[in-house]
């Protein structure tokens, strides 16, 4: 085997250091990571402590009873990031967490179109008449990423009515001993 | 020993070459260069968007870590007039409903030279986009706090494109370049 000369050997030395170095070159790299979270948030706005629905004084014998007009003081927010994977969409449900509706009434929910202050995706509300209970009632659905904005006047206005139920007896069982606080609970889930 | 004589070896290679050059040529070659590097390497940049505090709140951004710097040094051949800088997102999408920014600060430390000027903030994008231009025969001087600060912003473009399933590595490249 022919032997070569340490200087050559040094030269190839030299070059494959030089090569090294060539990597510092023209351009350089890195890396950057965005995270997006999943985010599901909400909250009743209402001036008042309570809403307060009652029977209209009658001031003449033979009237039927009436009851103060429809509250529409409640408003609800939310923000909210959905994932296309597995929460593709919310829905915010209401039921009665506790207590009764007095006998022969019925207490009416109605959802309204988003006010309009926040962005993105607020989903639809039933703007119809819904009968609330103990089981949940969906109230806004097709809810994605959005956020409303804070406080009364942001988000979804929400109206409360008393009425009597159409069953035929109802008035019959109208009872002053039943007056009630009932308790209502929001809330924001997927689909 | 061995190390020696290679140490020796070289002395005479180099002596030799030295005088085979000089006696036969009378010009000196500068090379052109375009070096570039950012500091701190090997370090991600982080930027998150946070939930909101309240219900009804707008997410927010979070930089964890969102600032870099270029380092280079260039010389120019009588060919070439200037350099720029360029920057383009290499590998992965930005996330739908997103803007991915960068703010390049004027130049700052201790190099010199016609190190050139920055650009307004701009949009990031597959494209490759300038954000210094007119560099001339120039060194910014090396690591943290020489040459062009970066500042990487997040931007909410279409909120309701948002995703959480979304969460993105992308990888950014920046080169200089000639005009």
């Amino acid at each position: 085997m022919k032997k070569y000369p340490p200087q050559y050997l040094f030269f190839i030395f030299v070059l494959l250091i030089n090569f090294a170095f060539c990597q510092d070159n023209n351009s350089d790299g890195h890396q950057l990571q965005i995270t997006i979270p999943d985010v599901a948030l909400i909250s009743v706005h209402n001036n008042n402590s309570a809403i307060n629905l009652k029977g209209n004084e009658i001031t003449e014998a033979g009237k039927k009873l009436t009851f103060n007009s429809p509250d529409n003081s409640t408003w609800i927010n939310y923000s909210s990031i959905i994932g296309s994977k597995n929460e593709s969409h919310r829905f915010v449900s209401l039921e009665i967490s506790e207590g009764e509706v007095p006998d022969g009434l019925n207490l009416l929910v109605t959802a309204s179109k988003d006010a309009g202050k926040g962005n993105g995706e607020m989903g639809v509300p039933i703007e119809s008449n819904q009968i609330l209970d103990e089981a949940p009632i969906k109230i806004i659905k097709n809810i994605g990423s959005c956020y409303t904005g804070v406080g009364v006047n942001n988000g979804t206005n929400i109206k409360y009515e008393l009425v009597l139920n159409d069953k035929v007896d109802s008035y019959s069982k109208l009872n002053f001993n039943q007056s009630q606080t009932i308790s209502l609970t929001y809330t924001l889930s997927d689909n | 020993m061995k190390i020696l004589t290679i140490l020796l070896s070289l002395v005479v290679f180099v002596v030799k070459g030295q005088s085979n050059e000089a006696s036969r040529y009378a010009t000196f070659k500068l090379k052109e260069i375009a070096l570039l590097n950012i500091e701190p390497s090997n370090t991600s940049v982080i930027l998150n968007l946070e939930s909101p505090k309240l219900p009804g709140e707008k997410m927010t951004t979070k930089a964890v870590n969102n600032t870099k710097w270029i380092n280079f040094t260039s010389s120019l051949t009588n060919k070439s007039s200037s350099r720029n800088i360029s920057i383009k997102i290499e590998d992965g999408e930005i996330p739908p409903g997103i803007l991915l920014k960068i703010k390049t600060d004027s130049y700052q430390g201790n190099g010199k030279g016609k190190l050139g000027s920055n650009s307004n903030i701009i949009t990031l994008s597959k494209k490759s986009q300038t954000i210094v231009s007119d560099i001339g025969g120039a060194y910014t001087g090396h690591g943290l706090y020489n040459g062009y600060k970066l500042t990487y912003l997040l931007d909410i473009d279409n909120y309701k494109l948002l995703n959480m399933d979304n969460s993105e590595t992308l990888t950014i490249s920046l080169t200089l370049t000639d005009f």
